[in-house]
Order: structure tokens, then sequence, then C-alpha cells
């Protein structure tokens, strides 16, 4: 099935490839999800008393630092739809910089947990605490090495108005870490 | 337009903060916290991913993912 047969829409932003992983990505994602909702419904108790160590504004904080890394790379693609490379690619180092608050707010969080005695092998609720969050997690390291390379061919000038399928490939994933977190967010720290 | 978009999301991330430790029954804080979560996708969806303006079968597949996703959570919950 051909998704791009109507012309008379815009194109798919990106490589089609990454769209496919995308796709993969979410299944993934959304299975996980899936199997933390019924886990819960069967262990009530132990995943209402799990989330209640959580610290609610970890999460709330890193929801906003991934929106606004991710609107600077929504402007990042605008402007080297502009022309403007240079513009393109401090915007990508911008985000860079906000993703790299969600990693320290993520290392701190975990390194309470494992003080306070918290790990995989605590309960169900910790098993997939640390298994969602942390997959989530690698996701957004692999995103910010997906954006530090196009920012530094943005920098080089590797991009144009005409040639910028590399930026919006890169942000199409970005976007994905940031849609994911969306929901892990109430998911996770804030349903009860 | 992204700038009212990344706004509004900042501000219902907020809200969903603030909803789940509101007064209101249980029921009306997941209903509640999961139809801004469906909106909030649906808006990085939209205006950041840019699927917006892409032929429809892409959005389909995306409001469909969310969509059965965010529901079978909601079924879970309640």
């Amino acid at each position: 099935m051909d998704l791009n047969m109507d012309t008379s829409r815009h194109h798919l932003p990106g490589d089609l490839a990454i769209w496919i992983f995308i796709f993969a990505e979410l299944s993934v994602f959304g299975i996980l999800f899936l199997a933390f909702a019924f886990a819960r419904k069967y262990n009530l108790e132990m995943f209402n008393e799990g989330q209640l160590a959580l610290v609610k504004t970890y999460g709330a904080l890193n929801t906003l630092v991934l929106i606004t890394s991710s609107y600077f790379v929504v402007n990042a693609v605008n402007a080297i739809k502009s022309n403007l490379s240079k513009y393109c690619s401090r915007w990508l180092f911008a985000a860079l910089f906000i993703g790299s608050i969600f990693i320290i707010i993520k290392l701190i969080e975990y390194k309470e947990k494992f003080a306070a005695g918290y790990d995989l092998d605590t309960n169900v609720f910790f098993m997939f605490y640390f298994i969602l969050t942390f997959f989530h997690f690698m996701h957004v390291i692999l995103g910010m090495i997906i954006l530090t390379v196009v920012a530094i061919k943005a920098h080089k000038g590797e991009y144009s108005s005409q040639n910028y399928t590399g930026v919006e490939t890169g942000a199409s994933y970005w976007h994905m870490v940031d849609l994911v977190w969306v929901i892990l967010f109430p998911l996770v720290y804030v349903m009860r | 337009m992204s700038t009212f978009i990344w706004i509004v999301l900042m501000l219902l991330t907020i809200l969903t903060l603030f909803v789940g430790e509101t007064e209101l029954t249980r029921k009306h804080i997941i209903l509640i916290i999961l139809g801004v979560t469906f909106f909030k996708v649906q808006m990085i969806v939209d205006y950041f991913m840019g699927l917006r303006k892409v032929r429809w079968g892409w959005q389909v597949a995306m409001f469909s993912w969310s969509f059965l996703i965010i529901s079978l959570i909601g079924f879970a919950f309640l």
C-alpha cells in the first residue's frame, strides 16, 4: 500500500524508513503500557503504594523539558526550510541542551530510588517502573545522538531549504520520544 | 502556531499534575487525564511531527494507535 500516492498532500516529514521504525517503536511501547495497566488492575494496592514512592514533580518536569526540546526541534526544521542552517543548528543544540536536563533529572531520580532500596526485584510495580522508564531513557539517549549528528551537519551547512530530509528524520524520531513520555508520565506517575 | 501549541502542551502538563491531586472522584480524574493525554498526543502528532498535512493514511495510523492504547489504559483503570 503506497501511503504517499496523494500528491495534493504534503510529503511525509523525513525518511520513510524512520516512520516504519517509529511505528515499530510505538507498538513496543504500546504493549508495555498495556502490560503495566493490566498488571496494575490485578495488583492495585501494590501499584498505588509503589506510585507514592515516586516524585511526581520529576515526571512533570521531564514532560515540560521534552515538550520544550521538541518545540526547539520544530523551530530547527522551520529554520532549515527558510535556508537558515546556522539557526537550524542553534535550535538543535538548544534542544540537545534541554534534552540533557531530562537525563540529569532521570539520573537523580534513579539514584534516589536505588538509595531508598528500590530496584527491579522490589515488586511488579518497580519492575515495570524501571523497565518502562529505562527503555524510554535509552530512546532519549539515541535521539540525542541522532540530533547531535544532525546539528553538526547543519552547522557545517550540509542542509538547505532544498535538502532537509535528514533534519526532518531526526526531528520525527525526537518527537516520538516526546510523544511516548506524554503517555508514560500520567500512566506511571499520576493516575491511581 | 507551534509556539501556541507548545504553550498549550505545557499548560496541559501542569493541569495533569494538579488534576491528580484534586478532590474529584477517581473515575473523573482518570477520564480527564486520559482525555488531556489523548489531546496532547494529537497536538504533537499534528503540529510537531507535522502529520496534519500528510496523506490521511498516516494520520489514521497514528490516531488509531493513540486511541487504542489510551482507551485500553482507560479500560484497565476504570
